[in-house]
């Protein structure tokens, strides 16, 4: 069932491209919003422009108090290569890979079939709720000023 | 730090009229001069160099160094993407006061997004202000994604250094996002045909002079203005 403005976001655990550090969203709760970014596949023309777009406003996100954490069915060893190959990105890219997609399911935006996920947002406030999600045309970078006006009003 | 939202648009009013102005390009579609190193593009995270290009260079001495965009139409005419030579006729007839002495040429593909738009755009936007003299400055991007973003980055740097700019994009969807100052979008253009195809001189004036009447036409800032062209789609049909 896809998830909902004002659902709870469903708690995961999953490895970062920071030497696989586990990263769990509960570790957020009461402290930061989440900016959650599903995007399809490391290496690919889009994503490789939205995911530096993260980067280069981080002091913006944490101006807003928000952590950004970045989710594809990517490997950790492909999402290290991507990450270097973009120049380094200091935040956290998680890896859903095994059982491949099952938070990106959870959250119902997995592309069945396809295999992988859509290009999806979803913004967690500090208590765990949906407050904004966006499931995007795949080929369109999002505008991250749509997400500032968000948590603008958090 | 405060930092700027995008949503805030800078923009500069064009005082003086556009017949004593003086005008110089920029442009992230890889441009440089023949005898000048080119782009570094072995490095997958791009070049955040630029390249000065002399006022004096013939149109046929520049060249392009970009890998993210099919160029092939500038390495026949230059023009298409950086344009001098439609230019120099607006200055001969009246309709610009002067040349300024030095245009830039960046490629504006870079994964390096947070130097580009703290370190490059800012740099450009000082030697334009502070080595041209121009009053106002022309944009054109290359590749669809990242030059059409980065251009706008360097845009807004130049506006809020006082000097009005105006953008020719042909990807408007990605210009948008960054907000530019003013921006005219020749409808049905592809990608490496800013100013239209290659020789075809008076519809690469044409567009060029339109773009550059928007500073005294004032549209709202951050919004892209779309004009047609039926000149360059005819020559599309007749392709196909």
């Amino acid at each position: 069932m896809a998830l909902e403005i004002g659902d709870s976001a469903p708690d995961f655990e999953l490895k970062s491209h920071h030497e696989g550090k586990a990263i769990k969203l509960s570790d957020f709760r009461g402290k930061k919003n989440v900016l959650i970014a599903f995007y399809p596949l490391a290496f690919t023309a889009v994503c490789s422009a939205q995911i530096p777009s993260y980067e280069a406003d981080l002091s913006r996100f944490e101006d807003h108090d928000t952590q950004v954490l970045a989710i594809s069915v990517d490997s950790v060893p492909s999402h290290s290569a991507w990450a270097k190959s973009l120049g380094g990105i200091t935040y956290d890219l998680l890896s859903d890979f095994e059982p491949k997609g099952a938070v990106a399911k959870e959250y119902g935006v997995y592309r069945e079939g396809a295999g992988i996920s859509e290009r999806a947002l979803f913004v967690i406030d500090k208590e765990g709720k949906v407050v904004y999600k966006e499931v995007h045309e795949i080929s369109k970078q999002p505008d991250n000023e749509v997400i500032f006006d968000v948590l603008r009003k958090l | 730090m405060f930092r700027l939202a995008r949503k805030c648009v800078p923009f500069t009013p064009l005082d003086r009229e556009l017949a004593k102005s003086t005008v110089a390009i920029v442009t992230a579609a890889g441009v440089h001069q023949k005898n000048q190193p080119g782009f570094n593009i072995a490095d997958e995270l791009g070049d955040l160099t630029f390249r000065a290009i002399n006022n004096e260079v013939n149109s046929a001495n520049l060249m392009v160094t970009h890998h993210h965009y099919d160029h092939t139409d500038a390495d026949q005419d230059i023009n298409v993407v950086f344009p001098i030579d439609p230019l120099r006729q607006l200055l001969a007839d009246g309709f610009i006061g002067e040349i300024a002495a030095e245009h830039i040429g960046y490629m504006g593909y870079t994964m390096q997004l947070k130097k580009m738009y703290e370190e490059t755009a800012p740099q450009i936007a000082e030697y334009i202000d502070k080595k041209t003299r121009a009053d106002i400055v022309v944009l054109t991007g290359g590749c669809p994604e990242v030059c059409h973003r980065t251009i706008v980055a360097v845009q807004r740097e130049i506006e809020m250094r006082g000097i009005a700019t105006v953008l020719i994009t042909v990807s408007p969807e990605a210009s948008r996002q960054m907000r530019p100052p003013r921006a005219l979008y020749p409808n049905g253009f592809k990608i490496g045909n800013a100013l239209g195809r290659p020789l075809q001189p008076n519809l690469q004036k044409q567009v060029l002079r339109d773009a550059i009447s928007l500073l005294k036409e004032a549209p709202r800032p951050g919004e892209i203005i779309t004009r047609e062209y039926p000149a360059y789609l005819q020559i599309s049909q007749l392709q196909e």
